[in-house]
């Protein structure tokens, strides 16, 4: 039997609720599996989209970026304007043919510790059943001929 | 070169049950850059700290990492420790491996794993860590109060009483506010003006108090501490250091036909004058726009006869600048007027009145010396219909809110009613009857029981008049939805309250944040309800939301209170965790270009213009700079920033992105 | 002389402008821009359909700041960017005229922003035919296909930055891709490392784009570049119904927000 594919996954949560909520996971001793490992930031508006490219870029298979609800910040608005950043860059990915399920958006607040772990339990399983993230290896070691966009005209 | 110390806790056996706690100390030794490290069973314990403490004098280390529980449990225990070890405290950081490992997953490899990765992450960010020093504010320990209402009285004597010093900004000539136009107040039944007059006196007379008048907070700048505020005094066209108040002017103004809005347009008032007899400061000021030597340029009566040569009508608007440490914000509500309830005919029928039209009837210093007359013909009313809810919690009239204050006065009016007029009927059309304050339920329900009101439950469709009578329909929902029809004489509606006309403008001027009401943002509805979302101003009173005598007092108490706490040192001390505009040499200055584009995002308006200039004086570039005692460090301006030109301390590029790395790569 | 070398020369002759930024005629019937500093040599100036480039990426040069009083020849999309850097604070130092040409070839002279602002509204253009059909086939394609069309399109980048350089809205002045600490793109020119320059690029244009198209045009291997931006614009205009280049306070979508912002993939 081969064994089972056990995904990287990087979860970027914001300090006051998401962090949070995976501490009183923690706290509530609730089991989930370990394959996501959190990076903390202040707010879920200071997480940068080339830090999400960067985790990709480095071997993550999956990410999770999570904060506060809408109208819960710790800073009032910063998860408002995360989300319109999040809306763009899911789209922008989308359009460039990338997976955008490899990446779980999600509202986990301080005291939702039930809610973040099945987040990474779903998520985990999620990432699992797609396999290894090989669309960005597999760009430098294959060498493309650039089709003329005329190509995709006709 | 980073030479760095691990430290793993066991945590008794809270982590080292499932993590192998020697294998990860041993690896992460290996790691490159760490000089030592260690396991240990209780690293937050004295023995476990004086470890950390020795091995960092010992082994010359420049950075820590614990790896232990969350830092939200005890970085700022470890980062102490490393202060006393002689290193900056922000050269410490935590590795959770205890809520986010060992407590969440069984013993295993992948367990070990996970902990030595998050240990790794932090080795890779402590040495990207930069030495921070804690930001130090000045306390400047003045607080402004704008409003002079209950609230703003109530806030200043407490600052005041407590040793500070307190400058009062009131819009009006006479400090008081609503309370000080009410007739008696639940749910005793005090007289209003015998509880606040002397307050008002009080605030007047107090040392610690400067009082302006007339006034109005044009601008407000600085941060916590360090406000720059520029009050306007508007021009009174009386020297009020000349003036005794003795009246003759106001007795001899010829224009005497003004609406009298303390009496709630139910009497007159002349064109210089003092809003009512126990007005504080008790001195009169002229409505230029209703001034006959101002309107037409002739008259001057005034001036003539003023015994004391007080009068001066060539006096502007003056600007004085003032610095102030905290600002407590008590500008009060407003009611909902004419034209709101076309169906209920306010405005149209003389005989339909709202709520405060009611208290200045009632009150023995009103336009009818205290008896409930009728405003059209003078007569005394037989019956009289309240109207509760008048605008409030209606969606459709855009306040979906409740007034809070309504059920309990419309209960006090009814009353006030039947103890002058013992034969009169008062009728009282209600939505729920909400009562929970501290003897509120009992009030109501004597004036139900012992004073004979008429409780109908249901909602007034119309109000019309027929013969001399305000006919009003309506329905009764506890008698089937039945129409009730009933012929009053007067008609009080409980109209809703709002918000200031000018809330806005204000909120904007101290960039706090409002409600789609107008109504005054707290920081947190249920943990920070004085505070705003801007660090050193408070919110007291009806402004923050509709609110009775005793909820505004408590209010103010405790907004004065975090002003007090805020003056018990002379400076603040906050943590450095704030955004930083890169800056370098001329003539680039900084790599930012000015766009501007973060200034809007930052929730509190850290971030500010400036001006590049050369020695000459020339402008060179215009970029941004951010405000250290205003950030607060959320750090969404850097996520915003395309360049890169303003990082989060404790959260940088450089830190974020090694974390990542580190992460991934073993 | 045509109508719009009449005008600049007299724009120069009553000291209007001392600098006027225009286009010339290139040997291969192309336009290519001028600069000019004289009424006697309006002679040059043309405006011909070639007139694509945009001309407002010359008004971020410090030779160019250096003259007090500029002219420059407009056509929409250039005007559009005037709009869009005058929100972003970037043209406050310069004392601009700007020309363009209508619809009816009348030459109109615009002597502040709050007239181009109403220009530009009343005319503002949609994406030409050829962009709305490759925009169309990308959608339609499905999502495998277009990684693997964007993958080779990025594979041939050569990271010359050409892109930028022509880009009025990559005014940076060092931009993070010339970051190294950290170093957020990595310098050779590997496909990674050409997507995510791709990815920052847009996304740093979302929103900000003026879709005029210069970047897809210049590009020396034929990356149609502009239409990563040209569709987010589309995707920022229905989610948030802000538009690029249309006022000049209108603010920037990225960094204001709706409580009520709707998406559904939030969990
Ligand atoms: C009809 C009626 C009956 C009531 N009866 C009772 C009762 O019986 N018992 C009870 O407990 N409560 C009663 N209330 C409620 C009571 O009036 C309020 O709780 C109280 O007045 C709130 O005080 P405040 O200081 O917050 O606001 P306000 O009384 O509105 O005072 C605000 C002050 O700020 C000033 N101001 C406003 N804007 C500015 C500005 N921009 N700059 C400077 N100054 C400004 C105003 O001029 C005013 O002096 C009643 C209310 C109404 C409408
Ligand atoms: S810091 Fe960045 S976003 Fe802010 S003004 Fe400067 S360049 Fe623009
Ligand atoms: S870090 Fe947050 S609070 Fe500080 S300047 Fe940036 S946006 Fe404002
Ligand atoms: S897309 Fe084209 S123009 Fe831009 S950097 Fe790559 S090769 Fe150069
Ligand atoms: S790509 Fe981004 S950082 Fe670089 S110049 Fe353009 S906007 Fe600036």
């Amino acid at each position: 039997m081969s064994e089972q594919f056990e995904p990287k996954i990087v979860a970027f949560v914001c300090n006051w609720c998401t962090y949070a909520g995976a501490d009183l996971a923690g706290t509530s001793r609730t089991k989930y599996a370990t394959n996501v490992s959190i990076i903390r930031f202040p707010c879920t508006g200071r997480i940068d989209f080339m830090l999400l490219m960067k985790a990709f870029e480095n071997g993550a298979d999956g990410i999770i970026v999570s904060g506060c609800h809408p109208n819960d910040c710790h800073y009032t608005s910063g998860n408002f304007h995360a989300r319109r950043r999040w809306i763009v860059f899911r789209s922008l990915l989308d359009f460039m043919g990338f997976d955008t399920d490899r990446i779980t958006f999600s509202w986990v607040s301080a005291a939702e510790g039930a809610k973040w772990a099945g987040l990474v339990d779903e998520t985990t399983q999620r990432i699992r059943e797609k396999g290894a993230f090989t669309d960005f290896k597999k760009l430098d070691c294959s060498t493309f001929e650039k089709i003329s966009h005329d190509a995709i005209t006709e | 070169m980073a030479r760095i110390g691990v430290f793993i806790c066991h945590c008794g056996e809270n982590i080292s049950a499932t993590v192998d706690v020697a294998k990860v100390a041993e690896k992460a030794g290996k790691l490159s850059g760490v000089a030592y490290s260690v396991d240990y069973k209780y690293m937050c314990s004295d023995p476990g700290q004086t470890l950390i403490i020795d091995a960092i004098k010992e082994h010359k280390l420049t950075g820590i990492v614990v790896a232990s529980c969350s830092p939200r449990m005890h970085e700022g225990t470890f980062r102490k420790a490393a202060e006393k070890a002689g290193i900056n405290p922000y050269f410490c950081e935590m590795a959770n491996i205890r809520e986010q490992v060992s407590w969440v997953h069984p013993k295993s490899d992948a367990t070990t794993q996970k902990a030595l990765d998050i240990v790794r992450t932090m080795v890779e960010k402590v040495k990207k860590n930069t030495a921070l020093t804690p930001i130090k504010v000045p306390i400047t320990k003045t607080a402004l109060v704008i409003g002079g209402g209950i609230a703003g009285i109530q806030a200043a004597l407490d600052i005041a009483n407590a040793g500070h010093s307190v400058i009062m900004v009131e819009k009006k000539p006479s400090i008081g506010g609503h309370m000080s136009q009410l007739s008696e107040t639940f749910p005793t039944l005090d007289c209003s003006q015998c509880i606040l007059t002397p307050r008002m006196v009080e605030v007047a007379q107090h040392p610690n108090i400067t009082l302006y008048t007339y006034a109005e907070v044009e601008k407000v700048t600085g941060f916590v501490g360090n406000f720059e505020v520029t009050i306007r005094m508007k021009a009174k066209s009386v020297d009020h250091s000349k003036c005794t108040g003795c009246g003759t002017c106001w007795q001899k103004c010829p224009s005497k036909k003004i609406p009298d809005e303390f009496n709630e347009g139910m009497g007159f008032r002349t064109a210089i004058y003092s809003p009512f007899p126990q007005a504080v400061p008790n001195k009169p000021v002229i409505d230029r726009d209703h001034c006959n030597y101002f309107q037409k340029g002739k008259c001057g009566v005034c001036q003539k006869i003023c015994p004391a040569g007080a009068i001066d009508y060539e006096v502007q608007d003056e600007f004085l600048d003032v610095k102030v440490g905290a600002i407590i914000t008590a500008t009060g509500f407003d009611l909902k007027h004419a034209d709101f309830f076309p169906e209920y005919g306010y405005g149209q029928f003389k005989d339909v009145i709202d709520g405060m039209m009611f208290e200045r009837l009632a009150s023995a210093s009103g336009p009818t010396a205290g008896e409930i007359r009728r405003p059209s013909d003078g007569k005394i009313p037989e019956k009289i219909v309240f109207v509760a809810c008048a605008g409030s919690r209606d969606k459709a009239k855009g306040i979906e809110y409740c007034s809070k204050i309504c059920c309990m006065y419309t209960a006090k009016h009814a009353m006030l009613y039947k103890h002058k007029k013992h034969d009169g009927d008062a009728y009282v059309f209600y939505m729920d009857i909400r009562a929970a304050g501290k003897d509120y339920d009992e009030f109501v329900r004597r004036a139900i029981e012992e004073d004979d009101v008429h409780y109908i439950r249901g909602r007034v469709s119309r109000i019309y008049e027929k013969n001399g009578k305000l006919i009003v329909k309506g329905v009764d929902t506890l008698m089937n939805g039945d129409p009730v029809e009933i012929e009053a004489d007067m008609v009080v509606l409980a109209t809703a309250v709002i918000a200031n006309q000018d809330a806005e403008t204000v909120a904007q001027r101290m960039h706090i944040s409002y409600n789609k009401h107008h109504f005054f943002a707290e920081a947190h509805p249920k943990l920070r309800p004085v505070e705003t979302n801007t660090a050193g101003i408070m919110l007291a009173g009806a402004c923050q939301g509709a609110k009775d005598i005793p909820e505004t007092v408590s209010q103010a108490s405790a907004s004065a209170s975090k002003a007090i706490g805020l003056f018990s040192s002379n400076e603040m001390t906050r943590e450095p965790i704030v955004a930083v505009v890169n800056r370098q040499a001329p003539p680039n200055f900084t790599s930012c270009t000015g766009c501007m584009l973060c200034m809007e995002v930052c929730p509190y308006h850290a971030i500010e213009r400036e001006e590049m200039k050369d020695r000459t004086g020339n402008l060179i570039k215009v970029a941004v700079k951010v405000n250290a005692g205003l950030c607060q460090g959320c750090g969404t301006c850097v996520a915003m920033c395309r360049n890169k030109s303003i990082d989060l301390q404790g959260f940088s590029n450089d830190q974020m992105l090694s974390e990542v790395m580190a992460l991934l790569n073993s | 002389m045509t109508p719009l070398q009449n005008k600049v020369a007299e724009l120069f002759e009553n000291g209007t402008i001392s600098l006027m930024i225009g286009y010339k005629n290139a040997i291969n019937k192309l336009a290519v821009p001028c600069f000019i500093d004289h009424a006697t040599q309006v002679e040059q100036l043309i405006y011909t359909p070639e007139c694509k480039g945009n001309l407002s990426v010359y008004l971020h040069k410090a030779e160019i700041k250096q003259a007090k009083k500029i002219g420059i020849l407009a056509n929409i999309a250039t005007l559009r960017s005037l709009v869009q850097l005058t929100s972003e604070n970037q043209l406050s130092d310069i004392e601009k005229t700007v020309i363009t040409i209508n619809a009816q070839n009348e030459v109109l002279v615009f002597d502040n922003m709050e007239k181009v602002e109403e220009y530009v509204q009343a005319n503002f253009p949609e994406y030409t035919e050829e962009d709305k059909k490759l925009l169309e086939q990308l959608n339609s394609m499905t999502r495998a296909e277009r990684w693997q069309y964007w993958s080779e399109q990025f594979a041939a980048c050569v990271k010359c930055y050409a892109c930028r350089a022509v880009c009025p809205m990559c005014y940076c002045s060092s931009c993070t891709v010339e970051c190294n600490q950290p170093q957020w793109i990595k310098v050779s020119s590997e496909t990674t490392g050409n997507l995510e320059w791709h990815t920052m690029r847009a996304m740093h244009l979302a929103g900000r784009c003026i879709n005029c198209g210069e970047c897809g045009r210049i590009c020396p291997v034929g990356i149609p570049v502009h239409l990563l931006t040209a569709q987010m614009n589309l995707d920022i205009e229905k989610e948030f119904g802000s538009k690029t280049g249309f006022s000049c306070n209108s603010g920037y979508a990225l960094n204001t927000f709706k409580p009520e912002d709707k998406e559904q993939f939030i969990k």
